[in-house]
């Protein structure tokens, strides 16, 4: 093995600049791009303080809506870290969505306590778009910030979240999501090491491109003239993109506020991450060219430049690289046999670098990761994010495509499944 | 009702100082009253024989005369007969008597006459108080006791306006009734309310004609022994607090009432004299009890506050709260009988029990299904989708045609009419209906309702009399005391008053006094307890005094404080009972200064 890698090391070293480009062209093309991007952003916006855009000059009332099934254990905590924002919701508004659970008890008894304001039960599950509406319908906040039962929240959070909103074009700002149990598997770490890098300075150079930030449904606040003239939250899977996309086809620009931040659980079992994977992926790709497919369409009305380059960029570095790669493999192995081994280590390691790089960034711009403990794992995640990764995306796209399999999650009620058109 | 507040309204209120004039010839009962009216501020002078009184009376005047009824020389009815004969009605005093004997007195009623007032010995010190200070006379001279021979005969026989007659086969009976209002004269009793109340065993009955509140009927509480009698409503106003409700009795049935009073009898034969004659509305209540054989029961009744009543004729009120002391001292047991919610502000438990709001509390609430639309995901109340008979979608315009396949309805939600508020769980909230107050259905305080029997140890009081329970059972009560010992205890409390000294005063009572009796004979106890009070003489020391009374004994300790006496007690007893054959059961307490106060 060793001898293998020192005479790749030397095959590589012989190598004219063009022959490296012809070697490592898919690093090239589909790798390096995206870390620039990345390192741009970072390098324009500096400090945790970006997009400050003017300032709030009425106090707006806010309201939180948090919908849940079944999450009787979790609410009161989810609910008490929001009474602990430094900037306190006007009101809260939760839902429990046809939970079979002692959640209505739950909330009955909270309504008492005085910890929420608004309570609504249902006896059947809606979905969480479905359940989402009723609390935004029943609220009576100018800006809705709209959190998962199973989350908590920085004090700042809420405070930094509804800042932009003093931008009169801002229709809803995503706050950034944190992995809480970093250290509960390696699966887990390497979510975490994702979520700061991916996440959190991904969505800082999206912002900045002016690209699709995915509001997360995990944690985002709407301006309520925005979500009412959209019609609010539509069928899920993937609800959250697909509000951002109808937000932004309706004219709104979205920010992102990395200091905004909030602490969810991520799986951590492997077979739990790619289940939760899969169905992240088939939603994406289910939304943007299923139910979205016009937009890149030049003969129909919702089509935009902005969005038609945003999905091309989605379809480059997402969809054609995932399904490039096993071509890239096949290839390789073909030309080189064994040196592949050599080629694709040294293409990692050059990743490594650039992956430590964007690190570094992340760690500077999100200080609340505890990236230090974070740091040797490293290594781990580049070869996680960049191989595994890929061949989870890729296996999700084609379930997705070939078996329209997201209509069997049942992260939506079979109810809505069958009626859900795209 | 209760003693201590009347007994400290006297002694606070500020009352003009009268001219006295005591004719009495005991000298205790001369020195004490002597004490006691210039303590109080009156000028006091005190004759010893009829002739001197008539002489003071001619010589000064007075405003007030208490004159013992069996002096020398001249009895009081001649010298109150000889001032009015010479001096007319103008200016006269008052005229009080003081008699031991009332029985006699009352059977004399002519004789009365001349009297402004009765008072019956021996006295109660307040009721002195009252009378001098002009607040109260005991037997109103208003009414110049036309205390005719009561037969039982001629109970019916005056029927007054706007009262029911009473039924013949009732009357048949032959009792003998006290009549309420007839009987009843406004705030005081008439003379034959006061005999009655005197000497009850001479009635068999109270019958009320007229309808009349609780609050009416309270001279059936206040005055001595009256709770005695069995209640007969012939207006069925009172309800199941009346021990028989005989408005609807029919003839044959009139055996209800002759049940009624021959149990009563039977009963009050058994009834010690303490208890009968006692002026504590807790020892009535006891004995009303008693006496009905039946316990203290609840029965709901909607026009009460707490919703229930009793089956006495008292507040319900009033009830409860002697009924927990009661129950606290062991008299009664009490059983669960229901729990209501009360106003913590005016105590009521009549409240209108509503499903309402948690934001605005109004009642006025209307249910609507939710509906939530599969297509997008619009959930919200049916009220957002009607158009006329049809279902229109608010967010996608879609017509809802199917449910189950377009839409369906997953739960409920209240809409406030008023406040246009939403919640899938309305709170439960209380109106107090008498005071307006509104309660949470979960904060508003509850109150338990219990129906009550009496002890074992209550049946003993009952029968056997204070001798058996020490004296706990009320506070001291200066009248009830030997008058030699009130004569100490005055100069005591002067010293007191005057220097601080201080004093203690210790009350002996014999718990197994009734047992000694029944194993070992009167004889036996009667010994022991002399020996005891021989042993106590030499416990204590020369300056401190044992005075022997009828069912108690009590020793004055001079210059004592009695928190020491009550520390060192144990002592005490455990000394002085030494050489006793017989366990007497001695319970002793302590009274400081502070008590007399
Ligand atoms: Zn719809
Ligand atoms: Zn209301
Ligand atoms: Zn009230």
């Amino acid at each position: 093995m060793v001898t293998a890698l020192t005479d790749g090391l030397s095959y590589l070293s012989a190598q004219s600049l063009a022959s490296l480009a012809a070697l490592f062209w898919f690093t090239i093309v589909f790798e390096v791009p995206r870390y620039t991007l990345s390192f741009v952003a970072a390098a324009l916006t500096g400090g945790p303080k970006t997009q400050s855009v003017g300032e709030v000059r009425t106090r707006p009332r806010v309201s939180v809506v948090v919908a849940g099934h079944n999450e009787a254990d979790s609410i009161e905590k989810c609910v008490r870290s929001l009474l602990e924002q430094s900037r306190r919701p006007d009101e809260i508004v939760a839902v429990s969505d046809g939970s079979s659970d002692n959640m209505p008890a739950k909330l009955a008894d909270m309504k008492r306590r005085g910890l929420v304001d608004q309570v609504h039960c249902t006896d059947l599950r809606a979905g969480k778009s479905a359940a989402t509406n009723l609390g935004v319908r029943w609220s009576s906040g100018d800006i809705i910030i709209n959190v998962d039962c199973d989350c908590s929240f920085d004090r700042h959070a809420f405070k930094h979240v509804i800042e932009p909103f003093g931008d009169p074009e801002i229709g809803a700002v995503s706050g950034n999501i944190l992995a809480r149990n970093p250290g509960a598997s390696l699966v887990a770490t390497f979510q975490a090491i994702e979520y700061m890098i991916s996440i959190s300075l991904g969505k800082q150079a999206d912002a900045l491109k002016e690209e699709v930030v995915c509001v997360s449904g995990a944690f985002g606040a709407f301006r309520r003239e925005a979500l009412d003239g959209v019609g609010g939250i539509d069928v899920g899977g993937g609800e959250d993109l697909d509000l951002t996309l109808r937000l932004r086809e309706a004219g709104w620009r979205i920010g992102f506020r990395p200091d905004a931040i909030c602490y969810t659980d991520v799986p951590d079992t492997l077979s739990g991450f790619i289940k939760q994977r899969f169905r992240w992926e088939r939603d994406a790709l289910r939304l943007r060219y299923r139910k979205h497919m016009d937009i890149m369409n030049p003969l129909t009305p919702r089509f935009s430049v902005r969005e038609l380059f945003h999905e091309l960029d989605f379809i480059f570095f997402h969809v054609i690289a995932a399904a490039m790669l096993p071509f890239y493999l096949l290839w390789l192995f073909a030309t080189y046999g064994n040196l592949a081994f050599s080629i694709l280590l040294a293409a990692q390691i050059g990743l490594l670098v650039f992956d430590g790089l964007a690190f570094v960034l992340a760690a500077l711009k999100t200080p609340k990761a505890d990236s230090l403990r974070l740091l040797p794992f490293m290594p781990g995640f580049s070869i996680f994010n960049g191989g595994f990764m890929r061949f989870v995306r890729l296996a999700a796209y084609l379930q997705e495509w070939i078996f329209n399999a997201s209509d069997q999650d049942n992260y939506v009620p079979e109810k809505v499944r069958l009626v859900r058109r795209w | 009702m209760a003693h201590a507040q009347t007994q400290q309204e006297v002694v606070q209120r500020k009352v003009p100082a009268q001219r006295v004039l005591v004719a009495e010839d005991n000298v205790v009962t001369k020195d004490l009253l002597e004490m006691l009216l210039t303590q109080r501020g009156h000028q006091v002078d005190i004759v010893t024989d009829g002739k001197s009184a008539l002489e003071a009376l001619q010589n000064n005047s007075y405003d007030v005369v208490l004159m013992d009824f069996h002096l020398p020389e001249l009895d009081g009815l001649e010298v109150a007969a000889s001032f009015r004969d010479t001096n007319g009605a103008k200016e006269a005093p008052r005229f009080v008597a003081m008699t031991s004997d009332m029985k006699g007195l009352l059977e004399h009623a002519a004789d009365c006459e001349n009297f402004d007032g009765i008072m019956p010995k021996p006295f109660d010190l307040e009721d002195v108080c009252r009378v001098i200070e002009g607040q109260e006379m005991p037997l109103s001279g208003e009414t110049p006791v036309p205390v005719a021979p009561v037969g039982k005969d001629k109970a019916a026989q005056i029927p007054a306006k706007s009262t029911t007659p009473i039924p013949s086969h009732i009357q048949k009976l032959g009792y003998n009734f006290l009549r309420w209002p007839d009987d009843f004269d406004g705030e005081r009793l008439s003379a034959r309310g006061l005999q009655a109340s005197l000497d009850n065993r001479k009635f068999d009955a109270i019958l009320v004609r007229e309808r009349a509140s609780i609050d009416d009927l309270a001279q059936i509480w206040t005055t001595k022994s009256l709770f005695s009698l069995p209640v007969i409503d012939l207006t069925g106003a009172l309800g199941k607090r009346a021990d028989l409700d005989g408005s609807k009795l029919s003839t044959a049935e009139s055996d209800q009432v002759t049940r009624l009073v021959e149990g009563f009898h039977n009963r009050l034969a058994k009834l010690h004299d303490d208890v009968l004659l006692s002026d504590d509305i807790g020892d009535k209540l006891l004995g009303h009890i008693y006496l009905t054989g039946c316990g203290l029961k609840p029965v709901y009744d909607a026009q009460e506050k707490g919703f229930v009543c009793y089956n006495a004729v008292l507040p319900s009120d009033v009830i409860e709260q002697e009924a927990k002391k009661l129950v606290q001292s062991e008299f009664l047991s009490q059983s669960f009988f229901d729990r209501f919610p009360q106003c913590d502000r005016c105590q009521s438990s009549r409240f209108n029990v509503r499903e309402e709001c948690p934001d605005c509390n109004s009642p006025n609430i209307v249910e609507q299904a939710y509906l939530h639309h599969f297509v997008c995901a619009y959930q919200g109340p049916e009220s957002d989708f009607r158009q006329g008979d049809d279902l229109v979608c608010p967010k996608c315009r879609q017509e809802l045609s199917h449910f189950s396949i377009d839409y369906d309805k997953p739960g409920s939600v209240m809409v406030c009419s008023t406040c246009a508020h939403a919640t899938s769980e309305p709170d439960v909230g209380l109106l107090c209906m008498d005071c307006e107050a509104h309660f949470d259905g979960d904060t508003v305080g509850a109150t338990d309702v219990f129906s009550y029997a009496l002890t074992d140890r209550a049946y003993a009081y009952l029968e056997t009399g204070r001798a058996l329970l020490g004296r706990k059972r009320e506070a001291m009560r200066f009248a009830e005391l030997p008058v030699e010992l009130i004569v100490a205890l005055n100069a005591e409390l002067k010293r007191f008053s005057d220097n601080n000294t201080p004093f203690a005063l210790v009350d002996i009572s014999y718990r197994n006094k009734s047992e000694i009796d029944h194993e070992h004979g009167p004889r036996q106890f009667d010994q022991a307890r002399d020996l005891f009070l021989e042993n106590l003489d030499n416990v204590l020391r020369k300056e401190d005094t044992i005075v022997k009374g009828q069912a108690y004994d009590f020793a004055l300790l001079r210059e004592t404080d009695p928190q020491e006496v009550r520390d060192g007690l144990e002592d005490i007893r455990t000394n002085a009972s030494e050489v006793l054959r017989l366990d007497l059961g001695v319970v002793m307490h302590v009274y400081g200064p502070e008590e007399f106060s």
